[in-house]
């Protein structure tokens, strides 16, 4: 993916219109009017990580959700006896820390960048918080789609543990285990398109540029 | 909470109220005090009571079974009643609990049966009139949808940690004797790995 000269500052006008547009095709952003996506690009901003970085840590005080818009993101949970387990790898167009417009407890998992630098959409929840608390139809519609899709996770990776609890042998458990966290994570994956999303085309705000390649250099 | 809502009564609450202000009506202080209906302003609160029907329950009818479509959330007002899976009693859920609030979100099949176990009155919120409210983006719905979502981030970090005891081999916490009231003794790791029923 080939970067714009690396610019600092923040929030939006990073986003093009067309660049912008392309963006309301991710599932998350579904369904919002031309008024609600205006609000939406005056609240998300961009977030370039670089590979020894974390976009965030186990524990840490969930103060914004992401969109995953280039690279891959791995998703980490340490287990009881202190091995930390990859759940998952994020793909461009996948959701992360979306619980933080919920209810901002500590994440339960951690998330950093795989082999490589990530380009993240940040959704702060303090933002979120004021347009919902502002009745404002955006915050209702995303509310919703995260809810939904949580619901729809939750029913899934609770058959897969109830199938767990009864298989006996110890792997066959794991797999079943690793299958329910699977299924716990990011929103609607399987169903995303992004094969008409020009995600070379869009004009990322970077912040607190690093060492490193740019993404996908 | 203690006030009972002689049947009928909640048809004519709105209507009983100039200018749809639920302040002054009695019924406003009785759900404005339930969890799922926390941060309700007034008209918040006009708009679901027309939409919350009573329903009376006696003991051993079944609310909904397992499988079933999902049509409606409850809201247990007075009595009791006991949530299963595949036969095992998980739950038994009392005044002011609120079950069914999966189907109330995404409308799938019943992922349990429920059955009243204390004779006593119910409200149900429908998923027809629910959807109606979130259709036309009013905030009733999302304070609502809100509240649930509290519910739902709570079972999620229930299963995460079973998940996570489930990968690094350690056994599941040993389930109290009351909870398990009910739970057959050849699966009590089911039983244990569904704790959040008991939320």
């Amino acid at each position: 993916m080939a970067l714009p000269p690396q610019r600092t500052g923040t929030p939006a006008p990073g986003l093009e219109a067309r660049e912008f547009a392309a963006l309301t095709r991710l599932p998350l952003f579904a369904g919002l009017d031309a008024s609600e996506l205006s609000t939406l690009r005056g609240v998300l901003k961009t977030k370039w990580v670089a590979p020894d970085e974390v976009l965030f840590r186990e524990g840490d005080r969930a103060a914004a959700c992401y969109v995953l818009l280039s690279g891959n993101i791995s998703i980490e949970k340490r287990l009881a006896d202190g091995r930390i387990e990859v759940l998952a790898t994020l793909v461009p167009g996948g959701l992360v820390g979306e619980m933080a417009l919920i209810d901002g407890r500590p994440r339960s998992a951690g998330a950093r960048p795989h082999n490589g630098p990530a380009v993240v959409l940040v959704l702060e929840r303090e933002d979120f918080d004021r347009l919902f608390g502002a009745n404002r139809p955006f915050a209702f519609k995303v509310l919703d789609r995260i809810v939904t899709d949580l619901a729809g996770r939750l029913r899934r990776a609770t058959s897969r543990l109830v199938e767990a609890s009864r298989e006996e042998a110890p792997e066959d458990r794991a797999a079943r285990a690793r299958e329910a966290a699977a299924s716990l994570l990011g929103m609607d994956l399987t169903q995303l398109d992004l094969g008409d999303i020009d995600l070379d085309a869009i004009t990322y705000e970077i912040q607190e540029p690093r060492r490193g390649p740019r993404p996908g250099a | 909470m203690a006030l009972a809502v002689p049947n009928g009564a909640l048809d004519v609450r709105a209507r009983g109220c100039p200018n749809g202000d639920m302040s002054t009506h009695p019924l406003a202080a009785h759900f404005g005090a339930l969890p799922v209906f926390r941060g309700l302003a007034d008209e918040d609160l006009t708009d679901l009571l027309r939409a919350l029907r009573p329903q009376s329950m006696t003991p051993g009818q079944t609310i909904f079974e397992e499988g079933a479509p999902g049509d409606a959330l409850f809201v247990v007002d007075r009595g009791s009643v006991r949530i299963t899976i595949g036969g095992l009693e998980l739950a038994r859920l009392e005044k002011g609990a609120v079950f069914g609030e999966l189907a109330l979100i995404d409308g799938a099949a019943r992922s349990a049966t429920v059955v009243c176990a204390e004779h006593g009155a119910l409200y149900r919120l429908d998923k027809a009139e629910f959807d109606y409210l979130r259709r036309n983006l009013r905030p009733a719905a999302f304070k609502v949808l809100r509240n649930l979502s509290l519910t739902l981030a709570d079972r999620l970090r229930d299963t995460n940690d079973h998940i996570a005891r489930a990968l690094s081999g350690e056994p599941e916490p040993a389930v109290d004797a009351g909870a398990a009231r009910g739970a057959t003794a050849d699966e009590p790791s089911l039983w244990s790995k569904l704790a959040f029923w008991r939320r």
